[in-house]
């Protein structure tokens, strides 16, 4: 009877903990979009304008404006004095939220906020994997409406005028809205590069050859289960360019390497990187 | 030169036509390139070739074998290579490796994909198995020795 009774204590124990482990392993990631078997559908392409983005634990019913930076990012800091401004326009202002998302620990990013006298912000988010949740370039600063649909978005280091849009913006003033990548083709894959980015070609061998992507590593999507773990770092972040190819492949490699463990997986969609 | 040439490129695409005869007339099986490599039990190298490294080319080289229920490779294709000098080697060398024996129904085969890093290191050339080059770029994956 007491053997029985242990046992039992033991079950709901073991249960219990299974709980605990999943709810924690959940939150860590911040971004709390899409349930863990959607995982794969917020990792399929970089975040830009139209999509949605949602953090758990943000007002439903509030606009935000995210702010996604590192501390070693020269545009970044160049950028502090326009981030300050932004965040007292947000605290004048009932209906937008200034929440900051970065790769790097909180504690890095609220002493770097200090130092730029960046305040008041309402949350800082470390996102545990940045590229899974479809950033791929710092600084980003998107606007996202009460259901979480992203209206602005744009990367890189500002001009004054496209401040001024973003102030005008943030007031909810009559502006069109502001939706533009940095980066031209070439530059985007130089960017992942310098940021330690493995980009990824998975096309047939004939469709590589008729036109080639001398940046990439070029791995056939039947080939990567070995090749992809022979020729790319698993712990390095992977970018496939899927700008010349059919997006159920990439779907289907950005899928494989995720199972095989590769923890930072994006798909660039044709288009996105222009 | 040319004629030698000539000859090795006529030697491909007579070993790729009775390739492409035997997947067209057995039953074949594809197996994973993982499987392919678990299942190897001697798998002899080919030197990297001289003229590869004189020319300074390196990269990776992918075959398919079709292999029989004794393990023995009765057919490759070189999918792709550094070069055809590469290529030539790989083709040689994997003529002579050895799967592991399987049942199968009579006549029926497996078709593997083997892949090799034809590599420049220090001014000399090396030949490393997928398997090895897994282990060298991620340590922490877990993989198996294979039996040369």
């Amino acid at each position: 009877m007491g053997w029985n009774r242990t046992n039992r204590l033991l079950e709901v124990l073991i249960v219990t903990s299974a709980c605990v482990f999943a709810w924690m392993t959940l939150r860590q990631d911040g971004a709390g979009s899409n349930p863990p078997e959607e995982k794969w559908r917020g990792a399929s392409s970089v975040l830009t304008a139209g999509r949605r983005f949602t953090l758990q634990g943000t007002a439903g019913n509030r606009r935000h404006l995210y702010l996604g930076v590192q501390t070693t990012c020269l545009a970044c800091n160049a950028d502090k004095p326009f981030y300050k401004r932004l965040a007292s326009e947000t605290a004048e202002r009932s209906d937008i939220d200034l929440i900051v998302l970065a790769g790097e620990s909180v504690e890095a990013i609220d002493q770097w906020l200090l130092a730029g006298s960046i305040a008041p912000v309402e949350r800082v988010v470390r996102l545990k994997s940045p590229a899974l949740s479809g950033f791929v370039y710092t600084p980003t600063l998107f606007i996202t409406s009460s259901d979480g649909t992203v209206t602005d978005f744009i990367t890189g280091e500002l001009t004054p005028e496209e401040e001024a849009v973003i102030v005008r913006r943030v007031r909810g003033e009559e502006q069109a809205p502001l939706q533009k990548h940095t980066f031209a083709a070439e530059a985007t894959w130089t960017t992942f590069r310098q940021s330690g980015a493995q980009v990824l070609d998975v096309r047939s061998r004939k469709a590589f050859r008729q036109r080639p992507s001398p940046a990439a590593a070029h791995i056939p999507v039947d080939e990567l289960s070995m090749r992809s773990r022979a020729e790319l770092r698993m712990y390095r972040p992977v970018v496939i360019d899927c700008t010349r190819e059919d997006w159920g492949y990439c779907r289907i490699a950005g899928a494989e390497l995720i199972a095989l463990g590769f923890r930072d997986v994006t798909v660039i969609l044709p288009g996105e990187a222009h | 030169m040319v004629s030698v040439l000539a000859g090795a490129a006529l030697v491909a695409a007579g070993c790729q036509d009775d390739y492409s005869r035997l997947k067209t007339t057995r039953q074949v099986r594809f197996i994973s390139e993982e499987e392919t490599w678990s299942l190897a039990l001697k798998t002899s190298l080919p030197i990297f070739p001289a003229a590869s490294l004189r020319a300074g080319t390196s990269g990776p080289a992918v075959a398919t074998l079709l292999i029989t229920s004794s393990g023995a490779v009765l057919s490759s294709k070189v999918l792709q290579a550094p070069d055809r000098a590469s290529a030539e080697a790989f083709q040689n060398a994997v003529s002579g490796w050895q799967f592991q024996q399987r049942e199968m129904p009579e006549g029926k085969l497996d078709e593997g994909t083997v892949t090799l890093y034809f590599e420049i290191r220090n001014g000399s050339g090396a030949v490393l198995t997928a398997p090895e080059k897994v282990r060298e770029m991620n340590p922490a994956v877990k993989t198996w020795q294979t039996r040369r």
